[in-house]
């Protein structure tokens, strides 16, 4: 077979131009499978609303670039004198090919020529030795499909196993979306999937409700703020009512901005109770005749005011509590103290600032909720109406014991809790009770002692939340018997509480008079600005 | 068109060349084989090495072993131009007197200038039209030399004064300079023995025809030369220019001047005749390497202070040839 170097041409052309692909294109991986990666990390921790297919495209462009760069230094010809000549010191064939090159290119003569593909022929046997494939190729290559690949990688897993290795806090969005379904009840789950896509658009009204955080701490006047968990739900929320027993409890919320409603509402509660106090107080020393105060009152006060988080209150009850002097003429001290908390000047302007702060950190923490201020507002309403609601147990239960507070009230071993005496209102009117469907335990368990467990009823009340969808509402009760029904607008659903049904209940109790005008005033105070419940 | 059989007779006549060359020769390979090639490259060359070591020997066994007409001129500080390329004198022939031209020695096919810096420029430059066009021209009468055609000169480095060194036009017709080393301790007793016992020196017979040589030239000249060694041997040249980019930083320092395009010429062309004296039909790196630097250590021309410091050129060369890329 004739030795064809017309062929060897263009096979040595063709090798060359595949190995300057290879060459570039192993380049681009490596350096653009590096910059993919660095951009895919910084679009994920940076950019995480970014789309994951969006973020998918740079590790596409640099293989897109290597296939782009390989293919231009394939279609660009070699020159081939130059490749020759690198050729022959390659094979160290004394720069026959290119010499045979040179002379078919200038048609010289034909001897020397034929005598040059003589030897050409023999020298170009493993002329692929003489072009070996780029030591940087397979290295460049390997490393730069391993980084594309660590870049796709890098977007495809779940963003919070990725802050959690990153040690950054978790988007809001995201973690709603990533919360467990097996926190809503099994019976609801149909109707929750719809929820829960409204929840993760608009995560803020969700989070109160999962962030609500029950302690008890007996060692300290207060209550202190649980850390937020995100597997908290109603269960677990039943479950710590139900370990605090006869002592005290405070409704206190997250100080973060999620959990301003809790708060608020828990100041009015509070709030409440000290108006109370002040109101009997009141009374009493007109109906006594003096005007000083005893002591055991002015720390009633100090405690009562305490739970407010007001500090002009704290300050007004701490000087009534400390000094001898102006307890002797607290009548007036305690008048304008209930004057101030009347105007609730200090407390409106805290639940303003504290409305605005979550307003703020909602804006911050979740795209989400912006255009649903809305919604929040009408859910942190509905949510205000249900603490009301529980405050009103609170004062039913407090109203025919002479102790000025709760703590004094559970402080005595003897007496029911008046939770205790909630709970035993229910458990003797079961068929009454068409909401939380009966209590367990009965009134002679009850007033055992302080060990009694205390029962509560789990309520759900399917709301609306604007025109989002249906959600379901929980919330506990303590025997109240409280009434769902479809509101005037005809956009979400309204809680009664009946005062009929109340006093009845109460009556049955055999609680003193005084008792009962104090929740039936307790009643009237917080139907005022709602015009009746 | 050469034929094959013009191909191997020119090969098997330079081989008996150098061959015989070399049984009066002892030693210098090399130098043989660079008046070769000047010869196979219609070139000039210039042998530079003190008294006593062959040099004319040299030339006188190439005339002889060629069959070639040999003539010597000694070169002395009054000898005349005249004396070298001939004059026109008066004769009388059957009663008319006329001028008739007397042909000097320059009329010879291998003419030996010996000790040629001993001679006036004047006198010098009377060689360069011959050495150049292969004419010469005396009065209004030009006369063209018989191919083949060469000048060897010789030149004396050591005995300068009273010398005049050639010119830099005259130095760059000689496409070669070969430098006369030396023998060695065994070249040294080979030559005593081959001078002082016997019959002598005999200079040898004649091995190759003018025929030969002009047909060798002629295959010398289709030997092919890869563009990429072209490109080399132009690279190589440009880098002996100081203001050339390629250019060494000792040529950037002591050189006034490089090579010029005669110097890739003769480059190129000694590699191809270097390659037909070895046997091979193209160039080779090794070719360029084994005529680099006597193609161009005579092309350089030193700066001041390369002329102060006793710069060597071949020094210089050496390092042109290792810092200059091969593609």
């Amino acid at each position: 077979m004739r030795f064809d170097f017309s062929r060897l041409l263009n096979d040595i052309a063709s090798r060359h131009r595949h190995l300057r692909g290879a060459g570039l294109a192993s380049s681009v991986l490596l350096y653009g499978g590096g910059c993919a990666l660095l951009l895919g990390i910084g679009a994920r921790l940076f950019f995480p609303d970014l789309s994951s297919w969006a973020v998918l495209v740079l590790p596409a462009l640099v293989l897109l670039g290597a296939l782009a760069a390989y293919l231009v230094q394939w279609s660009r010809r070699p020159y081939l004198p130059s490749l020759l000549i690198r050729l022959d010191d390659q094979l160290d064939s004394k720069a026959r090919i290119s010499s045979l090159y040179e002379i078919r290119q200038r048609s010289g003569n034909p001897l020397i020529r034929d005598r040059l593909e003589a030897l050409v022929e023999h020298a170009a046997q493993n002329w692929e030795r003489g072009m070996p494939r780029p030591r940087r190729v397979v290295p460049y290559s390997s490393i730069g499909a391993t980084l594309i690949v660590l870049a796709a990688a890098f977007v495809i897993i779940p963003l919070p196993a990725l802050r959690t290795q990153a040690g950054l806090p978790e988007d809001s969005g995201l973690t709603a979306a990533s919360r467990p379904i097996t926190d809503i009840p099994s019976a609801r789950q149909p109707e929750l999937e719809t929820a829960e896509e409204t929840e993760t658009h608009n995560p803020a009204p969700v989070l109160p409700s999962d962030e609500l955080t029950i302690v008890d701490d007996p060692g300290s006047e207060g209550a202190h703020v649980s850390p937020p968990e995100d597997n908290l739900n109603l269960d677990s929320v039943l479950k710590d009512l139900e370990e605090m027993g006869g002592s005290s409890s405070s409704l206190m919320r997250n100080p973060d901005a999620e959990g301003l409603p809790e708060l608020t509402e828990a100041q009015q509660q509070a709030m409440q109770t000290l108006t109370e106090m002040l109101s009997e107080m009141l009374e009493q020393m007109q109906a006594e005749g003096r005007s000083s105060l005893t002591n055991d009152e002015a720390q009633a006060l100090q405690s009562a005011a305490a739970q407010t988080g007001n500090p002009d209150l704290q300050d007004l009850t701490d000087e009534l509590a400390n000094d001898a002097e102006a307890r002797e003429d607290a009548e007036d001290a305690l008048q304008d103290l209930l004057d101030e908390i009347e105007e609730g000047e200090s407390t409106s302007d805290g639940i303003d600032e504290t409305m605005e702060g979550q307003t703020d950190s909602q804006q911050q923490d979740s795209t989400a909720v912006e255009g649903d201020q809305e919604a929040a507002q009408r859910f942190l309403e509905r949510a205000s109406e249900e603490l009301e609601q529980q405050g009103a147990e609170d004062v039913q239960a407090e109203s025919p014991q002479d102790s000025s507070t709760p703590q004094s009230a559970s402080s005595d071993p003897n007496e029911p809790s008046d939770q205790d005496s909630t709970l035993a209102e229910v458990g003797e009117n079961p068929e009454e009770d068409t909401m939380s469907g009966g209590a367990e335990g009965t009134p002679g368990e009850d007033s055992e002692g302080p060990e009694q467990e205390p029962e509560f009823v789990r309520e759900e009340a399917p709301s609306t939340l604007g025109s989002e969808g249906e959600f379901v509402n929980e919330f506990v009760t303590k025997g109240v018997p409280i009434e769902t029904g479809r509101s005037t607008t005809g956009i979400g659903v309204t809680h009664r509480v009946d005062y009929t049904r109340i006093d009845s209940i109460l009556r049955q109790r055999g609680l003193p008079d005084e008792a009962l005008d104090a929740v039936k005033r307790y009643f009237e105070a917080i139907s005022q600005p709602e015009g009746g419940s | 068109m050469i034929s094959e059989k013009d191909l191997e007779v020119a090969s098997a006549a330079f081989q008996r060349l150098q061959t015989s060359i070399a049984e009066v020769i002892v030693g210098q390979t090399e130098v043989v084989r660079f008046a070769l090639i000047a010869l196979l490259c219609k070139g000039n060359i210039l042998f530079e090495g003190v008294p006593g070591l062959g040099k004319t020997l040299l030339v006188r066994t190439l005339a002889s072993a060629l069959g070639l007409k040999f003539s010597r001129i000694q070169f002395t500080p009054d000898l005349m131009p005249a004396d070298i390329v001939g004059t026109d004198i008066i004769t009388e022939e059957e009663g008319h007197r006329q001028f008739s031209f007397a042909a000097g020695p320059v009329f010879a096919n291998v003419v030996l200038a010996d000790e040629v810096n001993r001679a006036t420029p004047k006198t010098q430059s009377a060689l360069l039209e011959a050495m150049e066009e292969r004419t010469v021209t005396v009065g209004s009468s030009t006369y063209t030399l018989e191919e083949p055609y060469i000048v060897l000169a010789t030149q004396n480095p050591i005995e300068m004064e009273g010398t005049y060194p050639l010119p830099e036009a005259q130095v760059d017709r000689f496409l070669l300079k070969a430098t006369v080393a030396f023998p060695s301790l065994e070249e040294l007793i080979s030559i005593t023995e081959r001078n002082t016992e016997g019959v002598g020196l005999q200079l040898p017979e004649q091995t190759a025809s003018a025929s030969d040589i002009l047909t060798a030239r002629e295959i010398v000249r289709e030997i092919p030369i890869a563009a990429g060694l072209r490109d080399y041997i132009a690279r190589l040249v440009l880098a002996t220019h100081p203001e050339n980019d390629l250019a060494t930083a000792q040529i950037k320092e002591y050189v006034e001047y490089g090579g010029s395009p005669r110097a890739a010429i003769a480059l190129v062309m000694g590699a191809k005749a270097h390659a037909f004296l070895c046997g091979e039909i193209n160039v080779r790196r090794e070719d360029i390497e084994a005529v680099f630097r006597p193609a161009l250590t005579h092309r350089l021309v030193m700066n001041f202070r390369g002329e102060a410091e006793g710069i060597s050129a071949d020094t210089l060369l050496d390092e042109v040839w290792k810092k200059t890329p091969t593609s």
